[in-house]
């Protein structure tokens, strides 16, 4: 037992050191003057050491004036990096610079959380249309990010030309629903266990990302074009019909509702709905050939594709914003673009270092570039967003499980709209 | 003779009845390690008894997770290790005693305090963590260590325990340190902890699992490399794209050694019946 | 005379004693107090003051008083409602599976046997194996099509049932993994309290001719009820508190079936960043568990 109490004496003893060095470490960060200090959050992810190299970078062109620092904050599987970004705002210690996935933008600029970066951006009509469309709340630019992404359909290239199915090569023949719908029913195999298509049943932000192309290509939305009101638009009937058109790919078993997160690359599924990253996993798997093909559109409706990335914003709390301009716009050179697009083969944000990627041009990938360049549709900007998403996986889930399209999507409507009066 | 037949073959059915059960209830472990040990592609391709059986063993996933340049796993492992280790030993020593004197040392207040303190315990963790952040924020401590451990060294759930446990203990093992001069101090740290080891494993294992498996605090507070905990600096693995089901079993099987290792430890503390030999003593 | 003398000693000894005790009793005490208080009741109060408060966790600022608002709207909330009805359906179902399971596996790993240790390891490993992997591998037991629990029903002529995938099955499959999972914790406590049956009472028992199930009935039992009472109240608590489960298997649903009420707290709190709303429904979940423990606790007495 007197073990225990010079253990706990010792431990004791060690705390107060600890808390001691904690201050003294604060103390040394307002140090050596006249050098602007900046800080940064992005989430911890694959991207982590191409910005840490990015920004030791700048800290060398920068000496003496100004020095960033990056903190990576883990994401987890859903939304834990947002969490850490509200428990920040609300006790006044954001950092300089934030990243956010798209959709947020709007969301942050009206609590005042992030100000405009009008005119800060440099070389700014180099960057994808999408990205500046997604950077927009109220007509002022918040943030701009150095790559995009969007959803593709991924397919095994042997079971779809033993099936007899020619996927299509170019935009202009990209499958309609009812191509697509035929396809995935000849390819479904229900002896051998075989599903026609796959897609993720994320609980995140991926549901909302991967369905909203089949709404827009309706030409149904999610909410108001001023983000007022979603009664109407997410509830709307072309929503409605373009669930119930993705419903019966669950109701006749041609989607597993529980797949192995490995289903496709195991050859139980022909083909998968996946954001574009999926091209950079498939290398795992050199002994199958892989397709990639354009994303289906309504009989009706135009050629969409869904797009946003993370992407950076300069918070209200940063004091130097020429500093922070700075930063930023070196995040977003034409050389710090490719380097971070490269990471995981992502499409880049700007035009001219897409053009200086061969790759790209040629198949498949030419699909992913066609998609990001010319059919590319953000997310709705709304400051209810988190509840639109959150709300509307859930009855996505709930519609593909056989639930009423209509009766789900009233449900959301009433819960977004509720918060969008909470706010005003 | 007979009895000791009988005997044996109730031994018997008792064990195999634990490792039956047991291994209803250790297979997911079991399947981490197997998983952890193979190949990316294999992980999920048969689910069936196959994903029990080790294939084409591999120590790949766990040299990526040690030895990545992304995260510095042992860092990590300490800086959990320590917080935890520091709830556990001062929330022993604070919550025994506060439970000892509401017990056995009552003064003017303390009923009432109890029940405070098990109303305490209903409060769902979920809705204080923005109000705890403001306090603890207020106190300086983002990024730094007591963070991490002071809000929870007193604990509700733990003085209630102890609180429990010592409303047992007879009252003549107390009344005869009273003769013998012990004074109120003496008597618990010569009486008391030595007849309650149980009940102290008991609460050091509790503690130690449920704040090893702590995530969402952790990540709230410590977001600097240099105090951040195992939970949240695995999280990397999951927040890629393409996540590496491997890596991540590994970085799971390794951070669950501490626990099982805390809860040997703790382990031999459970002796039968100290309460009565102290009574004939 | 002598006898005298020495009651007088014990009087004058417990005279010091007892002030002393009750001196010491707030020395003691006051960590633990102190401490509770700063980390514990003071964010209680705050919680307690933003549930009449609009309050955009983003926005600290421009948070302002309005009243009742957030329990009035909390009482027309038909979510509420439904996550009320589910976390007391889980409630009543799991706090008396779970402890008798966990009082079972004790009395198991309590008997003085080799593999008893080892099976202690065993039984508890669910409550430190990490959620994530309680939960891939849970959801492939529930799989529909290839699930092991649907091939085992298969095996004995039963067709194959939704389980997470169904509003009326979601649930009980929710509980059967919780019980699973949580069981370790219990038994550690039950394992505490038969340590603390002095073994003689058995023995005694053993004298009279007491058969297992009289032992248990009328040693084991009654030796550890201040136990038992401790493990219903807090198996009570932490069931109200269902959250993680659901909110890694089924995301409360499907159609809200396992919504909780902290799942929508935390929804609201954190996600929806309502600071506001989210108090009133912990206010709201307080007074309810309270309510209930307390009555469990006057119930157990009796």
């Amino acid at each position: 037992m007197k073990k225990l109490l010079v253990l706990s004496t010792a431990a004791m003893l060690s705390l107060g050191t600890l808390s001691a060095c904690g201050s003294d470490k604060n103390a040394d960060a307002g140090g050596s003057e006249g050098e602007t200090k900046l800080t940064l959050w992005y989430p911890e992810g694959d991207m982590s050491p191409a910005y840490k190299e990015i920004i030791s970078q700048f800290n060398q062109e920068h000496d003496g004036e100004i020095e960033a620092e990056i903190e990576f904050i883990p994401r987890g599987n859903k939304y834990a990096y947002e969490d850490k970004v509200s428990a920040a705002a609300t006790s006044n210690t954001l950092p300089d610079l934030l990243a956010m996935d798209g959709p947020n933008v709007a969301n942050y600029a009206d609590a005042g959380i992030i100000q405009p970066i009008d005119g800060m951006v440099k070389e700014q009509d180099q960057f994808v249309d999408s990205v500046i469309k997604q950077g927009t709340f109220q007509d002022k630019l918040y943030a701009v990010g150095p790559t995009e992404s969007t959803v593709a359909l991924f397919y095994n290239v042997k079971m779809l030309e033993e099936a007899g199915i020619t996927p299509p090569k170019t935009l202009e023949e990209a499958w309609t629903w009812n191509e697509f719908y035929d396809a995935a029913k000849k390819l479904t195999n229900k002896e051998k266990g075989i599903y026609g298509v796959n897609w993720t049943l994320d609980y995140g932000e991926w549901i909302i990302y991967f369905t909203g192309p089949t709404v827009w290509s309706n030409g149904g939305s999610f909410i108001a074009e001023d983000g007022s009101k979603a009664d109407g638009h997410v509830n709307g009937p072309k929503t409605v019909e373009a669930l119930e058109y993705l419903q019966t790919f669950t109701k006749e078993g041609l989607v597993n509702l529980q797949p192995t997160p490995t289903e496709f690359e195991d050859g139980k599924a022909a083909m998968m709905l996946m954001g574009s990253w999926e091209w950079a996993k498939l290398k795992d798997y050199p002994d199958t050939e892989w397709g990639i093909t354009y994303y289906p559109k309504s009989p009706t409706g135009e050629q969409v594709s869904p797009s946003g990335d993370w992407a950076w914003g300069v918070s209200t709390s940063a004091e130097d914003k020429e500093a922070a301009a700075e930063l930023l716009n070196f995040i977003h050179t034409k050389e710090n673009v490719l380097k971070l697009a490269a990471v995981e083969d992502k499409p880049p944000a700007r035009s001219d270092a897409f053009a200086e990627l061969a790759e790209w041009d040629k198949e498949p990938l030419n699909v992913l570039k066609d998609q990001v360049l010319k059919t590319a549709h953000p997310r709705p900007s709304t400051t209810s967003y988190p509840v639109l998403s959150t709300k509307y996986g859930q009855a996505v889930q709930n519609i593909f499980l056989g639930g009423d399209v209509q009766e789900e999507l009233d449900k959301v409507a009433k819960e977004v709209d509720t918060d969008i009066e909470r706010k005003q | 003779m007979r009895h000791q037949t009988k005997q044996k073959i109730g031994k018997t059915v008792t064990t195999l009845a634990i490792l039956l059960l047991g291994f209803l209830f250790i297979a997911p472990l079991l399947w981490m390690i197997v998983a952890s040990l193979k190949p990316e592609t294999l992980i999920f391709k048969d689910m069936g008894i196959a994903a029990f059986l080790p294939k084409d063993m591999t120590l790949d996933n766990y040299i990526q997770i040690l030895f990545s340049d992304r995260a510095n796993f042992f860092h990590y492992m300490w800086n959990s290790l320590f917080s935890v280790s520091m709830i556990v030993i001062f929330g022993l020593i604070v919550n025994s005693l506060c439970a000892y004197a509401l017990v056995k040392l009552k003064f003017p207040g303390s009923d009432f305090i109890l029940i405070v303190i098990i109303a305490l315990y209903v409060v769902p963790f979920e809705s204080m963590l923005i109000p705890l952040y403001i306090v603890v924020n207020n106190f300086g401590w983002i990024n730094e260590y007591p963070a991490l451990i002071v809000p929870f060294i007193a604990s509700a759930f733990n003085i209630f325990l102890f609180r429990q446990f010592f409303m047992g203990i007879p009252k003549e093992l107390e009344e005869a340190a009273m003769l013998d001069g012990a004074n109120p101090w003496q008597t618990f740290w010569k009486v008391v902890v030595p007849n309650s080891k149980p009940v102290f494993a008991t609460a050091a294992i509790l503690t130690f699992v449920s704040h090893w498996s702590d995530f969402m605090w952790p990540l709230i507070v410590a977001t600097d490399e240099s105090i951040r905990t195992v939970q949240v600096g695995i999280q990397y693995l999951f927040t890629d794209n393409n996540i590496e089901y491997g890596q991540i079993m590994a970085a799971l099987s390794l951070t669950t050694i501490p626990v099982i290792l805390i809860f040997v430890f703790f382990q031999r503390y459970y002796v039968q019946g100290i309460t009565s030999s102290g009574v004939k003593g | 005379m002598e006898k005298t003398i020495t009651s007088v000693n014990v009087e004058k000894k417990s005279f010091t004693y007892e002030t002393q005790k009750r001196w010491l009793g707030v020395v003691f005490s006051l960590p633990a107090l102190v401490l509770l208080f700063t980390f514990l009741i003071l964010p209680v109060v705050l919680a307690f003051v933003y549930s009449f408060m609009n309050y955009n966790m983003l926005n600290p600022d421009g948070k302002e008083f309005t009243g009742l608002d957030n329990y009035i709207r909390l009482f027309k909330d038909a979510v509420f409602l439904t996550a009320l009805k589910n976390t007391l359906y889980f409630t009543a179902l799991v706090v008396p599976i779970q402890s008798a399971v966990a009082l079972g596996l004790a009395l198991l790993v309590n008997k003085k046997v080799k593999a008893a240790g080892l099976g202690r390891i065993f039984f508890f490993s669910p409550v430190v194996t990490s959620m994530v992997v309680v939960a891939i591998l849970w959801t492939f037991l529930y799989n529909v099509d290839s699930g092991l629990i649907n091939n085992t029903l298969n095996f004995f002529g039963i067709e194959n049932q939704p389980f997470l995938l169904s509003p009326d099955q979601a649930m009980n499959s929710i509980i059967f993994m919780s019980v699973w999972q949580a069981a370790g914790f219990q038994m550690m406590i039950f394992l505490a309290g038969l340590k603390e049956v002095p073994e003689e009472l058995y023995e005694a028992a053993e004298m009279d001719g007491a058969n297992v199930w009289q032992k248990f009935r009328n040693v084991t039992i009654p030796s550890i009820s201040h136990v038992t009472g401790f493990v219903l109240i807090i198996t009570t608590i932490q069931a109200f508190r269902l959250f993680i489960q659901p909110y890694v298997m089924t995301n409360g649903g499907p159609s809200d079936s396992t919504k909780t009420l902290v799942f929508m707290l935390y929804e609201n709190g954190f996600q929806f960043r309502d600071v506001g709303y989210s108090s009133a429904i912990a206010v709201v979940f307080f007074i309810i568990v309270l309510a209930a423990s307390l009555i469990l606790k006057k119930v157990l007495k009796q």
